[in-house]
């Protein structure tokens, strides 16, 4: 099962791809961007990309925080918070 | 992936299933027969990881998914809390490779490394035994179970859990035992710095240069590109990898050096004043920027760790069982029940795990079904990390192992004391490979390190030299070691800190209402001292009390987190019995019963034995009576010491005392709130109500 699930992804992207240049561009793209986003949100970083995507599909029609603005609140949030966040 | 498809699954894919387990089954028992029947002759570390990765993926393929479905009966019908409340910000629904990779980065700490070191002592066999059998029964089924019950209930944490399901007075017992623990783990974490940096400028300087590289990260990510953490932390990388390759030459400067040497006492001070700055600078200066640098670095060395056991395949030198199981062993002392079993937490079970998986990961969770991968996976992950530590501290030789691990009060203070004294136990070693040892891995001296970071650094600069670059890189890697095991304790003791105040200001709010006003500057400051104040003071009581040190506190801490463990398990008991789930109950209770029962045993002889080397008040007395008599007992100097001793003896065993009779309190409770779950007819457990995704059908509670 952790098998299939890690290949998943990667098989459906060559299905769609077929042999078009554009097409594998955008899905490696599209992988690239994955990749950035669970590294950070592995290492508990600020992810302002999806923060934006969230906004967008979340609250249509209010502002956005700015990087900077989301950037602050994101890491006074993580680690002032209470309780434990890192162990022995 | 729902278990419906996999249920229904093609026959080939059974059949491929089928013959991938037998397969799994069958290496794991040759590797185990491998390590049984070569009792005689030096079985190489491969044969040790392969075995516990098999017990690994059996026990996740089998038991993790019998109490998914079963016992805990995960519905992925249901919204997470990370769904119901996504804010982009605490809630997030995340991909649940992402998750496990968060989780495990929150629980893997210096707790898997130094433990498994310190139990080797015993030899290798138990302790392997204890962290595959600990982290199956106990250790991964608390990390899920406590999980679970955190997303049922909106992400909230252990506390405000016990305090719903167990009322307001098991919840206050729970905090006071919590802060207990946090204090004893900052204590032990801080000496395990102070013992690997004591005298030695190579490290002191590596791990002084973390805080402004973290400081200018700090500023780069916040003022200079924003959220631009790739780019800062690569810098960071470099600016440390710099920072270990010149130690050496600030090492040996005739300026430089003196200038970064520093004697235990005074490193103890230096890490108490450190503590109480940075957990008052702003989060974004050192304490976040720090973080990814030693996220970055835990991962990286568990990764090389493990490739490098496999390219070098070092064989195991020490025994298989050592003489010291008999409870007369220097490293600490105790026979192997119960002291093994507290000895090594993290690895096995660590209490500690319980806060994290009901803090940020519950809240990321995308899927209930996910919590078995995140929470018993993430647990199988750590104990990995402490097979390879107990592995990295067995293939060194093991006269150079009691070396570093004995206290000065035992083998003395000189190479030839010492090669003479460990001789005289069986592990023949001469004074010229202690001397050369030290000068191999850069340091004047090895000896009297307790503490896990420096013994795992040699058995890491050993292994990982011959994987990657030859013996000439010994001094990096062990300084490299160092520094990685340096860099996330000096986070934890921040971060640490920064928990603890909280928990004296929810505690002192009780008392007197302003100082538990978490923005009041004022109340900051007077919650900040007293949580450095408690956990400095056994740091440096550890370097100057002749007796004390990591030796001491490490039962201490091994006792209180697993009481934490013991506190979690009995809530999760709690509430399978208050769910009509009695009949998996075992589950949870029978390894609630096997801590309870080793930290009872553990506390009450840590306390009372009448064994001065394992009894706290045992020792006190003779050493208060001796100094009332005005005798000087060694390796005390003066009546002043003697007292010392007798004090933090004191102070240890009512520790303990109060420890084991909060478990009692904890227990009581549990049996309480139990019987009454069992008179009645329906579910009583406190989860939210569900709320059903569009298009699934939730399962009935019951």
């Amino acid at each position: 099962m952790l098998l299939r699930d890690v290949l998943k992804p990667a098989l459906s992207c060559t299905e769609s791809t077929g042999l078009k240049v554009e097409e594998c561009v955008a899905c490696a793209r599209s992988a690239a961007s994955q990749i950035r986003g669970g590294w950070l949100r592995i290492l508990g970083a600020p992810d302002y990309r999806a923060y934006l995507a969230h906004h967008a599909a979340n609250h249509p029609g209010s502002h956005p925080l700015s990087e900077r603005e989301f950037v602050r609140t994101y890491i006074e949030r993580r680690y002032n918070g209470r309780g434990a966040r890192q162990c022995c | 992936m729902s278990d419906q498809t996999l249920s229904s699954s093609s026959m080939p894919y059974r059949t491929i299933s089928w013959v991938v387990w037998a397969g799994v089954i069958a290496l794991g028992a040759f590797a185990f027969a491998g390590i049984a029947l070569n009792r005689n002759e030096p079985v190489s570390a491969a044969w040790l990881v392969t075995a516990a990765i098999c017990v690994y993926l059996i026990a996740y393929r089998f038991y993790s998914k019998f109490i998914a479905n079963r016992v805990l009966r995960l519905d992925d019908a249901r919204l997470t809390p990370a769904e119901r409340h996504n804010d982009g910000l605490d809630y997030v629904p995340t991909n649940k490779y992402v998750v496990f990779g968060h989780h495990f980065a929150a629980i893997a700490g210096a707790g898997p490394l130094v433990g498994p070191v310190l139990a080797a002592q015993m030899g290798y066999l138990p302790s392997t035994l204890w962290i595959l059998v600990g982290v199956v029964f106990a250790g991964a089924v608390q990390d899920f179970v406590i999980l679970f019950c955190s997303i049922r209930r909106d992400g909230r944490s252990l506390g405000e859990m016990v305090k719903m399901e167990m009322g307001p007075i098991a919840g206050g017992v729970a905090l006071v035992g919590t802060l207990g623990i946090m204090i004893i783990i900052l204590a032990a974490l801080g000496l395990v710095v102070v013992k690997a940096l004591g005298e030695s400028p190579w490290g002191t300087f590596t791990v002084a240069i973390t805080i402004p590289t973290a400081m200018v990260m700090g500023v780069y990510m916040r003022s200079i590109r924003p959220g631009k953490v790739g780019e800062a932390s690569a810098f960071g990388v470099v600016v440390l990898l710099l920072a270990i390759w010149y130690g050496q030459y600030v090492a040996n400067d005739a300026t430089l050096g003196p200038a970064f040497t520093y004697s235990a006492p005074a490193l103890a001070w230096a890490i108490i004043i450190y503590g109480a700055i940075a957990s008052m600078l702003p989060v974004w200066l050192l304490l976040a920027p720090r973080d990814y640098l030693s996220t970055f670095l835990k991962i990286g060395v568990v990764v090389a760790l493990a490739i490098g056991i496999y390219l070098v395949q070092p064989d195991l030198r020490m025994q298989a069982v050592t003489r010291f199981i008999d409870g007369t062993g220097p490293v600490f002392s105790g026979p192997l029940f119960p002291f093994l079993f507290i000895t090594i937490a993290c690895g096995a079970v660590s209490g500690f795990h319980s806060l994290i998986s009901s803090g940020t990961t519950p809240k990321m969770i995308e899927r209930e079904t996910h919590a078995r991968f995140v929470g018993y996976g993430g647990m199988l992950m750590e104990s990995f990390v402490a097979i390879m530590a107990l592995c990295a501290a067995c293939v060194l030789d093991p006269g150079i192992y009691f070396a570093m691990n004995s206290p000065a009060a035992v083998i003395g203070d000189t190479p030839q004391r010492a090669a003479e004294v460990i001789s005289s136990w069986g592990w023949v070693i001469t004074p010229e490979t202690i001397t050369q040892t030290a000068s191999d891995v850069g340091e004047r001296t090895i000896l009297n390190r307790a503490g896990g970071a420096p013994t795992l650094a040699v058995g890491m600069a050993e292994i990982m030299a011959r994987a990657f670059g030859g013996q000439g890189f010994q001094a990096f890697w062990y300084h490299f070691a160092i520094l990685f095991e340096a860099l996330f304790i000096l986070t934890a003791v921040d971060a640490g800190t920064r928990a603890g105040r909280f928990m004296i200001q929810d505690l002192l709010g009780h008392v007197y209402a302003p100082l538990g006003h978490t923005e009041s500057a004022f109340s900051n400051v007077v919650a900040t001292m007293l949580c450095v104040a408690g956990w400095g003071w056994f740091v440096y009581q550890g370097t100057v009390d002749p007796l004390g040190g990591v030796n001491t506190i490490w039962p201490l801490f091994g006792i209180s987190n697993q009481m934490l463990a013991g506190i979690a398990l009995l809530l999760a008991t709690t509430i399978l019995i208050k769910l009509k789930r009695e009949r998996y109950a075992w589950v949870t209770l029978a390894p609630t019963a096997w801590l309870l029962v080793c930290t009872l045993t553990a506390g009450w002889m840590k306390a009372f034995s009448s064994d001065p080397r394992i009894g706290f008040f045992a020792l006190a007395n003779r050493y208060s009576d001796a100094a009332a008599a005005g005798t000087i007992l060694a390796p005390a100097k003066s009546i002043g010491e003697m007292q010392r001793v007798a004090f933090n003896n004191y102070i240890c065993g009512t520790l303990t005392v109060m420890f084991v009779v909060l478990v009692v309190i904890m227990a009581y409770f549990t049996i309480k709130m139990s019987l009454q779950a069992l008179r009645t007819a329906l579910p009583s457990a406190a989860e939210t109500p569900p709320m059903v995704r569009e298009g699934g059908i939730a399962h009935a509670p019951a």
